[in-house]
């Protein structure tokens, strides 16, 4: 994945979302996400 | 801010791109030179647009000027990055067919569009031109083929596929391959998120195995997944563009992520985009 569009409609927005794409968890924590995200209904 | 490589060009982008999708509508045309510039000012050098961007009827809401009114969002996004062209990495794209039955993936309207963005961009080239979504009805041969004229005529320098699927990535790539054509695809963008993955089935492994870049937009799911205060707006999600909004399904799944990471102590925008 090279980068990720997010659409920010307001200063604070592109800032909180500029700075998520620092964030690394942990592969625990990847495994918990994706197990909660796997749901076949979505 | 953190970058990488767009697929194997060599070019490096910010992990972080901006969409402007709603440029003109929020945020508003005056706002957005805003936000525009606080981008630049993160680190942010990498933008992405569209011909149909800001001023179709996809982005109307209660409040903003209606779309025949409004600029396109290549204009603002052209006005705002005067002077800073060279700093960034200007991607748009073409080949949306909702609102113009003349529209496609056809040489003649990809060239007609392309020349209309130059001019709303203010610029002499674009970075990355997506084929926005596939065309049935142009073969992927003509669209490649006058990619490859447009690349060796210095007007693109990259091109790449939007909202195709990993078979038609593949095959454009044996295309490009087999002609000698300088227009293989670099990337793909796709709709991707938490709530919809579907992405990872097929067309993640055919980029991995070719080393195209993915480029997913709509990573918060209209915000659902940013923060759940979005539930206590009138229009949200997909509602935005004309969609049914979010299901009981996303809500729910949305409200167990929010929970988990407030666990970590993290807001659930944060645990999205990580």
């Amino acid at each position: 994945m090279a980068s990720v569009i997010v659409g920010a409609e307001t200063i604070d927005e592109l800032c909180k979302n500029a700075s998520a794409a620092d964030i690394e968890l942990t592969p625990e924590q990847l495994d918990a996400v994706s197990a909660l995200t796997a749901d076949p209904a979505l | 801010m953190k970058y990488s490589t767009l697929g194997p060009t060599g070019v490096r982008v910010s992990r972080v791109c901006v969409g402007t999708a709603t440029f003109g509508v929020a945020p508003s045309v005056q706002a957005a030179d805003g936000v525009v510039r606080a981008a630049l000012d993160l680190g942010i050098n990498f933008f992405d647009t569209a011909d149909v961007y800001g001023s179709t009827p996809t982005f109307d809401r209660p409040g903003a000027p209606p779309a025949a009114e409004r600029e396109p969002a290549e204009e603002i996004l052209g006005r705002a990055l005067d002077g800073r062209r060279d700093e960034v990495v200007l991607a748009t794209k073409s080949g949306e067919r909702r609102f113009d039955p003349n529209a496609g993936l056809s040489r003649r309207y990809i060239i007609q569009q392309v020349e209309q963005s130059l001019r709303r961009l203010r610029t002499e080239r674009i970075d990355l031109y997506y084929a926005h979504f596939p065309d049935p009805t142009t073969a992927l041969e003509q669209t490649l083929a006058v990619y490859d004229d447009l690349i060796r005529q210095g007007k693109l320098r990259y091109v790449a596929l939007s909202n195709h699927p990993a078979w038609q990535v593949t095959e454009a790539l044996w295309i490009a391959d087999d002609r000698r054509l300088v227009s293989a695809p670099v990337a793909a963008q796709v709709m991707y998120s938490l709530l919809d993955r579907t992405a990872e089935a097929e067309l993640a492994a055919a980029c991995v195995r070719f080393g195209l870049s993915i480029v997913p937009y709509a990573p918060l799911h209209g915000g659902l997944l940013a923060d759940l205060k979005v539930l206590d707006r009138d229009i949200a999600g997909d509602k935005r563009y004309g969609g049914p909004g979010f299901s009981d399904t996303e809500i729910a799944v949305a409200r167990d992520l929010d929970r988990l990471a407030r666990e970590w102590g993290l807001e659930m925008y944060q645990v999205s985009l990580a």
